[in-house]
């Protein structure tokens, strides 16, 4: 199943992401992520970090989530390529992401996003479908 | 939501539902139909329902969809009762655009245009993610926060002059580090100097009309001379603390059970703690983006020497202005003849100051600040004088560009089979970029007509032209 689709939007990034469950939607948000900001063919697993995040509801905590993962991405240049979510309810969140150091030889930039919005935010889960649309600034 | 027609540049969005005051919006009628496309009038009705706000909901011509606030939007707010919402200033704290003259004349370089693209291209940091040469100590990095512009100055990339002819001299008071998170900090530490990404460029251009002389004199601006335009903004650092701040204001949005059109337009009372702590917040990220703008026009202004070394005299490198298009100032303005003290949100608009006006620098004092409206790469820029008239329709505020038409991905696909940079070439520009997609998004067809939108502006009576520029060499992150 894929895991995301970009949607039309005059300046920024509307994605929505898909999983079969909360769990697998926000892994999938995770890796999609990294798909969006860039082009690798193989992402090997040499660092990893612990992720913890929270929200007031689940579309908070998907925002949460997703600034972390930006955070982390930014501060270390870091491609992460695998979200092992430990802990997760509709508010709270653990997990382990791992991946490898940006090596311009291997990578490529797609492009870079300033924020995860809370604009048009919305989590709906049907027949065991889950789906999530966020809107980023680029 | 209907809107109906006051004039051919002036449309109304009547108060209906919870909107508190009614949605203006500057635009021909030509103009209005691709704005009608995407949700820009939808948002600016959203914006028109947000607490305090004074008089207008306020779109500009180059008005388009963002992600709460519209981008080209004003909306001002009484600090006695009215909220400030980090979204209406945007993440890019004080993303803004400045001038540089000199005194190079076209006809005797342009036949080095190319080479000079390529030896900023080389110099300037640019691109996602680029860190300059400046590692901050958490102290300076709080210095940074403070001073603004003046730090840069102070360290040696730049002069007074440069400060007096920036808006409110690259610096708002009020700066409180203290209010940072350990991650904008961490953020901002290595980013100091470097252009960014997306629509952030460095264009080297020249001054192709002349429309009015006096403000052109003033300015320092002749036909034929060659010009650099600078565009960019707070970076991460400024992207953390709206960050940090909107996640903080839609928690407790939450928690205060506050019904918001759109989260994304999360805001606290200008008057409460939350409120005061985002002000000064907001001006740490201000001021990170002064001395970033000051800093790359030393980098520019280096280049600029090092490649022309037997022009020295000619170079004469000045600042003609620096000006902010994502921001709130807190400012006074005169509603139905009564003085109000107004927290101004400018998204993707700026000011437009007339003659006269305490805040316009003294330099310039007789003819009205410069407003610097940048075209896409392909096309014109303006430079302007704001107006009375100004002043009274929309806070004295104008646009801040040309606005988008087409979405990224719109453009990607258009783009398909293309070489843009062969494109602009032939148009005599050059035009450099890191990443591969931003050649394509920032085609000169994803953006509106920037003479429709100056048009606008000037039968608005918002704004008079001054100046043309015209794009020679464009370097995009």
């Amino acid at each position: 199943m894929k895991s995301y689709t970009i949607k039309e939007h005059t300046a920024d990034l509307c994605v929505e992401f898909y999983g079969n469950s909360q769990n697998d939607l926000f892994q999938s948000t995770g890796s999609a992520l990294f798909d969006i900001l860039y082009e690798a063919q193989h992402i090997s697993l040499k660092v990893e970090f612990a992720v913890t995040a929270e929200g007031f509801d689940t579309e908070d905590l998907l925002i949460a989530w997703l600034r972390e993962l930006l955070y982390i991405g930014e501060v270390n240049n870091i491609l992460l390529c695998e979200f092992i979510i430990d802990e997760l309810s509709e508010t709270k969140l653990k997990a382990r992401v791992r991946g490898e150091p940006y090596n311009p030889e291997k990578h490529s930039i797609r492009r870079e996003i300033k924020a995860a919005t809370y604009h048009d935010l919305k989590i709906t889960e049907e027949d065991g479908k889950w789906k999530a649309v966020v809107v980023f600034d680029l | 939501m209907k809107i109906r027609k006051l004039d051919n540049n002036h449309w109304i969005i009547d108060k209906e539902k919870e909107m508190k005051v009614p949605g203006i919006v500057f635009a021909s009628e030509k103009m209005l139909q691709n704005i009608q496309d995407d949700r820009s009038l939808e948002q600016l009705a959203n914006v028109a329902c947000l607490p305090g706000i004074v008089k207008n909901a306020i779109a500009m011509p180059d008005v388009h969809q963002g992600y709460g606030f519209p981008i080209g939007g004003v909306a001002a707010f009484d600090i006695s009762n009215g909220i400030i919402s980090p979204g209406g200033v945007g993440y890019d704290i004080n993303c803004g655009c400045r001038l540089m003259r000199t005194g190079l004349e076209l006809s005797e370089v342009r036949h080095r245009m190319d080479e000079l693209g390529m030896a900023l291209y080389s110099s300037i940091p640019t691109g996602v993610g680029s860190h300059g040469d400046i590692r901050l100590t958490e102290k300076e990095e709080r210095k940074v926060a403070v001073e603004g512009a003046r730090w840069a100055v102070k360290n040696g990339f730049g002069t007074e002059d440069d400060l007096e002819h920036t808006e409110d001299e690259g610096r708002i008071e009020g700066a409180d580090p203290s209010k940072l998170s350990e991650r904008a900090l961490e953020r901002g530490k290595n980013q100091l100097g470097t252009l960014g990404s997306g629509n952030h460029f460095i264009e080297v251009g020249y001054v192709e009309k002349i429309y009015e002389k006096k403000a052109a004199d003033a300015f320092g601006l002749q036909e034929g001379k060659v010009t650099v335009l600078i565009h960019s903004g707070s970076r991460g650092f400024g992207y953390q603390i709206c960050d940090d701040f909107l996640h903080s204001f839609a928690a407790q949005s939450h928690k205060l059970g506050m019904a918001l059109p759109d989260r994304q337009l999360s805001c606290a009372r200008i008057d409460s703690q939350e409120g005061k702590d985002y002000l000064a917040a907001m001006a740490c990220g201000a001021n990170y983006a002064w001395a970033n703008r000051q800093i790359l026009m030393h980098l520019v202004r280096n280049t600029i020497m090092n490649f022309f070394p037997e022009k020295t005299k000619e170079l004469q490198m000045r600042l003609v202005y620096d000006i902010a298009h994502n921001i709130a100032k807190i400012e006074t303005h005169t509603v139905n003849g009564k003085k109000m003290k107004l927290c101004v949100h400018r998204k993707g608009a700026t000011r437009a100051f007339p003659a006269g006006h305490i805040l316009v620098p003294p330099a310039y004092r007789a003819v009205g600040h410069p407003v610097i409206i940048p075209g896409d790469m392909g096309r014109s820029s303006y430079i302007l004088t704001g107006t009375e008239r100004a002043m009274d329709e929309s806070f004295g505020s104008c646009c801040h560009g040309a606005g988008r038409v087409l979405s990224r991905s719109a453009a990607i696909k258009k783009a398909r089979g293309r070489r843009i940079d062969q494109e602009m070439e032939k148009k005599g520009i050059f035009v450099h970029s890191h990443a591969r997609n931003t050649l394509a998004e920032e085609m000169p067809e994803a953006y509106k007509d920037i003479d429709d939108v100056i048009d606008v502006v000037q039968s608005a009576g918002l704004a008079n032209r001054v100046a043309r520029l015209k794009p020679l060499v464009v370097i995009k992150g």
